[in-house]
């Protein structure tokens, strides 16, 4: 196992947070400003920082940190990143101050040309194996010689997989081998085990935990098929129970956990305080992470 | 070993719904065409039939949810059409997904209008106005596409219109730059009003809920008010990346098509103005087609030679 590296120890702990969209329901500066709202806001956005830039420090003017979450990075397979692209996602994250960089691990767009993952539906995952990992690794490193932060690696929602890899295999690797930081998002690993019929903690042990710097949880759906449920990711839906437990579960195995953040696009506002209500209680019982937890003083 | 054609597979997997079909049925005859070892191969032996199925029918409604944006007017009459929205659906193939992104919708309304020649409307000439509206469509998304890779290409920066002086009248005019036109049956926003009843966000799953009538179709199409839809492309968001497009639009009587065969940088409007009156054109029509000519230039949809 590789040693973390000093660049991971040293991100600042934002406590409990929400990914928000900047300029729809619920208002992000109005949930920043209201007793037990989100400590920091996470938003996805154009890749251009001039377009967002004056929401962005409305809420920063809130006093909220933000943490920028795109969907236009390949961070894996054979198609590399524009370099336009790129060099403008570094200067998006500058500008807005951005303590890293995550985004999930798959397909934004394929062959040729930059886009964002919607050009596809929505995330194509990667397919599992040796040969895509090395390919994972290349395009890691691509964004790593652009963006200044550290790199966050996540793994996406998974309706289907391809390859046997493990999943903590494939990731623990490609965040060992490209000295990267983890996401986690709780409703993915929750997909993970319906799509594959594994469980992740039996591949725990392949997970560099002390990697893993954030935590998200969100809504979903469940879609009945012929061979079982299905997850789908929806954040304006509520958290699945099988999230919850997934939570629940991981937390005591993450040490390093710096941030988690509840993604809650289109979720009504009046549902949004009492979810961090006991996404923060869950912290203060189950977190692994001193520091996340010492965050939490005074906060309902 | 060939990682890029495992790549290829995935995603002809997922949207080629003939090799997707085969895939569920026979997962080695389907894949057979593929250059693939047998440990290559047997990545795809993890992928559940019915999970690909979804994920594939979530990702072309995804799609189109995006597409119908370009062509909301359209897609509301083909939902109204017998297995039109599956016609939609039908078009999220290979072909169209492997299109740069920024061409993609260009391409994807050149495949619709073919389509739309081989359905069966109540009447020829409803058909012709569906097609005229879809025409109108594919016009605003083939100016922005072009807009757009100009930008890219060399930076065009946002510009701002000249101001018109004293002797506008005199001075030769051409079409602008990334301009199109179309006589359509009715006023465009008149007709999306009637025929789009949400906003374009939602309409792919409005349509998908509640298809457009065929009776609503029916006498929307055939009320006839024409109007010739002028169509300007505009920057409004300058970037390296993603160049935001947006459009000003004019809408004129359908009389005045004829006078843009005029409008090819010899003559000003003056002249055209003369030769109309020669052939008994009253005072009143002349100022009309002068105020047209004048805010045809305003919104930067002519200029002068």
């Amino acid at each position: 196992m590789v040693l973390m590296s000093d660049h991971i120890k040293a991100l600042p702990t934002l406590g409990v947070g929400a990914s928000l969209s900047l300029s729809s329901k619920p208002d992000p500066v109005s949930l920043v400003q209201t007793e037990g709202g989100p400590s920091f806001v996470e938003y996805a956005g154009l890749v251009d920082v001039d377009a967002i830039i004056e929401e962005v420090e409305r809420v920063r003017a809130a006093g909220a940190p933000v943490l920028y979450h795109p969907s236009h990075i390949n961070f894996c397979g054979s198609y590399a990143n524009s370099k336009t692209w790129l060099e403008a996602t570094a200067q998006h994250i500058e500008a807005v101050d951005s303590a890293w960089f995550a985004q999930d691990v798959a397909y934004c767009f394929w062959e040729t040309g930059a886009a964002y993952s919607t050009s596809l539906g929505y995330f194509v995952p990667p397919i599992f194996n040796r040969a895509s990992l090395e390919k994972a690794i290349e395009r890691v490193k691509e964004v790593q010689d652009t963006v200044a932060v550290t790199v966050a690696i996540e793994p996406p929602p998974l309706t289907f997989i391809t390859g046997t890899m493990p999943l903590f295999s494939f990731f623990g690797e490609l965040a060992e081998r490209t000295d990267s930081a983890i996401l986690l998002d709780m409703g993915h690993l929750v997909s993970y085990e319906m799509a594959s019929g594994k469980k992740v903690h039996d591949e725990l042990a392949q997970l560099p935990c002390e990697r893993v710097v954030e935590v998200h949880i969100a809504g979903g759906r469940l879609k009945e098929v012929a061979d079982g449920p299905i997850y789908v990711d929806a954040h304006e839906c509520t958290i699945l129970e099988q999230t919850w437990q997934m939570f629940e579960a991981m937390l005591p195995a993450l040490p390093n956990v710096k941030a988690v953040c509840y993604e809650c696009e289109g979720v009504a506002e009046s549902s949004v305080l009492p979810t961090l209500k006991r996404i923060r209680r869950i912290v203060r019982e189950l977190s692994a992470s001193e520091a996340l937890v010492a965050s939490l003083d005074g906060v309902v | 070993m060939s990682f890029e054609q495992q790549e290829r597979v995935m995603f002809d997997l997922l949207f080629d719904s003939k090799l997707r079909n085969q895939f569920c049925e026979d997962q080695v005859r389907a894949l057979a065409n593929y250059d693939l070892d047998e440990a290559e191969q047997g990545d795809f032996n993890t992928i559940r039939p019915d999970a690909l199925q979804l994920d594939a029918a979530m990702r072309a409604d995804l799609v189109l949810s995006h597409l119908c944006k370009s062509f909301p007017i359209s897609f509301s009459i083909m939902s109204s059409l017998p297995n039109g929205l599956d016609v939609l659906k039908q078009l999220i193939d290979t072909t169209t997904m492997t299109s740069a992104s920024i061409e993609r919708a260009t391409v994807f309304g050149n495949r619709l209008r073919e389509q739309y020649a081989t359905f069966s409307f109540a009447s020829d000439k409803e058909q012709a106005i569906a097609m005229a509206i879809l025409e109108a469509e594919l016009g605003m998304a083939w100016t922005s596409t072009s807009l757009k890779q100009v930008v890219l290409a060399k930076g065009l920066e946002i510009e701002i219109n000249a101001v018109l002086g004293d002797d506008w009248l005199e001075k030769p005019i051409k079409l602008a730059a990334y301009v199109c036109a179309a006589i359509i049956p009715q006023s465009y926003l008149q007709l999306k009003k009637v025929l789009c009843a949400v906003s374009d966000d939602c309409l792919w799953r409005q349509l998908n809920n509640t298809p457009l009538s065929v009776s609503i179709r029916k006498k929307t199409l055939l009320t006839e008010d024409p109007r010739l839809l002028v169509v300007r492309g505009y920057i409004s968001r300058s970037s390296q990346c993603e160049p935001a497009v947006d459009f000003k639009t004019v809408e004129l009587s359908e009389g005045f098509a004829p006078l843009f065969q005029h409008v090819n940088g010899t003559v000003g409007v003056a002249e055209i103005l003369s030769q109309l009156s020669q052939i008994g054109a009253q005072e009143q029509m002349l100022q009309g087609v002068q105020s047209a000519f004048k805010q045809l230039l305003d919104y930067g949809m002519l200029e002068f030679a």
